[in-house]
C-alpha cells in the first residue's frame, strides 16, 4: 500500500481528512469545501424528518461521491444511541457509525460508560464502530479491544476551537492503540490539524472550523494542506528536543582562530 | 373512541388496519435516506406494506440532517 493511504473500517483512503457537515450555512458552500478538502468522508446527524435540514444538502452529498458517515450526536444514552445507529444504517444503507454518547449540552462530552455499553451492542449487531471518546488512553484501549474500527479521541470540546488541550494523552494514545486514531473535535485552525498528524494519528474529523470560517472554502484548503504536512513531517522524523542550543554551524575555521 | 399514535412526538389519528407505508404516504415520506422505528424497533422498508400500526404507537421518522 502507498505510503499516503490508509484504512477506516475496511476501506482503502487516500484522504487523511474527515469532513463534518455541522454547522454549514448552504449546500452549495458544502459542496466547494468538500471539493477543497479533498474528503472521501462525510459526516452527517440523524434527525426526525421535518427537521431544518439544509436545503440541497442531501443530494449534493450524494453527488460528490464521498463515503456518508452517520453519527448519533445528541444522544445520552446507550440504548439512544443503539436505535439511532440501527436507523442510519436502513435510511443510508451503511454499516459505518461514528458513536457519539454525550454526557451533557453543555460540554458535549462523552459520556464514556455509555459509549462503551454502545460499542459492545453495535459490534455484535455487525456496526464498524468510530466512536468518538475522551482523551484518555483507558477508555481508547478498551474501545480498541472491543472491536472498535477506530478510536476518536477529542482535542478540545466540540466546536470550542480550543485545539488539542493536551498532546501528550494524544500522542500517548496513538502509540497504544493499534486502530487508526482520528483527532475528533476542537480543532480551530490549520496548526491543530498539523499537530494532529504530528503526534501520529492518522487522520483528523473537523466541522465547525471549517464551516463557520469567514471563508469556508479557504480554511479547507487550508486545512487539506495542514493534514498532508504534519503527516509529512510526522512520516520525516522531526529531531529531537534540546533545552540548549546546538549550533548549526561549524566552531571550526572561524576568524581570529 | 378515537384512537390516536403518535409520529414524531405528535399525535395523529389512528384508522382500523392502516399499515406503516399507508402511513408514511400520507405523510408525503417517499424515496430513499429515511428509516422508521415502530415502538423504538426499526422496520426496514421491506417490510412497511405489511407492517399494521397499532392504535397508541410511537413511530419515529428519522433522515439525515448536517451535522458532526
Amino acid at each position: 500500500m502507498p505510503s499516503n493511504t490508509w484504512e477506516l473500517a475496511g476501506r482503502e483512503l487516500t484522504s487523511r481528512l474527515l469532513l463534518g457537515s455541522g454547522g454549514i450555512s448552504t449546500a452549495s458552500t458544502f459542496a466547494e469545501c468538500i471539493t477543497a478538502t479533498g474528503t472521501q468522508v462525510v459526516t452527517v446527524s440523524m434527525r426526525r424528518s421535518g427537521a431544518a435540514v439544509v436545503s440541497g444538502l442531501l443530494p449534493t452529498i450524494q453527488a460528490s461521491g464521498v463515503h456518508v458517515l452517520p453519527n448519533t450526536a445528541g444522544c445520552r444514552t446507550a440504548r439512544e444511541a443503539v436505535l439511532t445507529a440501527q436507523l442510519a444504517r436502513e435510511a443510508i444503507q451503511t454499516d459505518w457509525v461514528k458513536l457519539e454518547v454525550i454526557a451533557d449540552d453543555r460540554t458535549l462530552l462523552p459520556d464514556c460508560v455509555e459509549l462503551l455499553d454502545a460499542a459492545e451492542q453495535l459490534i455484535k449487531d455487525g456496526f464498524r464502530v468510530l466512536p468518538y471518546t475522551t482523551d484518555d488512553l483507558v477508555v481508547a484501549r478498551r474501545l480498541a479491544e472491543l472491536g472498535c474500527s477506530a478510536v476518536m479521541p477529542l482535542g478540545s470540546p466540540i466546536g470550542t476551537g480550543l485545539g488539542i488541550r493536551n498532546p501528550h494523552a494524544i500522542e500517548l494514545i496513538c502509540g497504544e492503540v493499534d486502530v487508526p486514531v482520528v483527532l475528533d473535535a476542537g480543532i480551530g485552525t490549520a496548526s491543530d490539524a498539523a499537530l494532529a498528524m504530528e503526534l501520529g494519528c492518522s487522520a483528523v474529523l473537523l466541522a465547525t472550523s471549517v464551516t463557520r470560517a469567514e471563508q469556508p472554502a479557504l480554511m479547507a484548503a487550508a486545512m487539506r494542506d495542514a493534514v498532508a504536512a504534519g503527516h509529512g513531517a510526522r512520516r520525516a522524523g522531526r529531531i529531537p528536543k534540546s533545552t540548549l542550543a546546538r549550533a548549526s554551524s561549524p566552531f571550526v575555521g572561524m576568524v581570529g582562530q | 373512541m378515537t384512537h390516536t399514535y403518535r409520529l414524531n412526538g405528535d399525535a395523529r389519528t389512528w384508522q382500523p388496519g392502516i399499515t406503516l407505508r399507508q402511513t408514511l404516504t400520507t405523510e408525503g415520506m417517499e424515496g430513499t435516506w429515511f428509516a422508521v422505528a415502530l415502538n423504538g424497533a426499526v422496520v426496514p422498508a421491506s417490510q412497511w406494506d405489511a407492517t399494521a400500526v397499532p392504535p397508541d404507537s410511537e413511530l419515529e421518522i428519522i433522515q439525515p440532517c448536517q451535522g458532526g
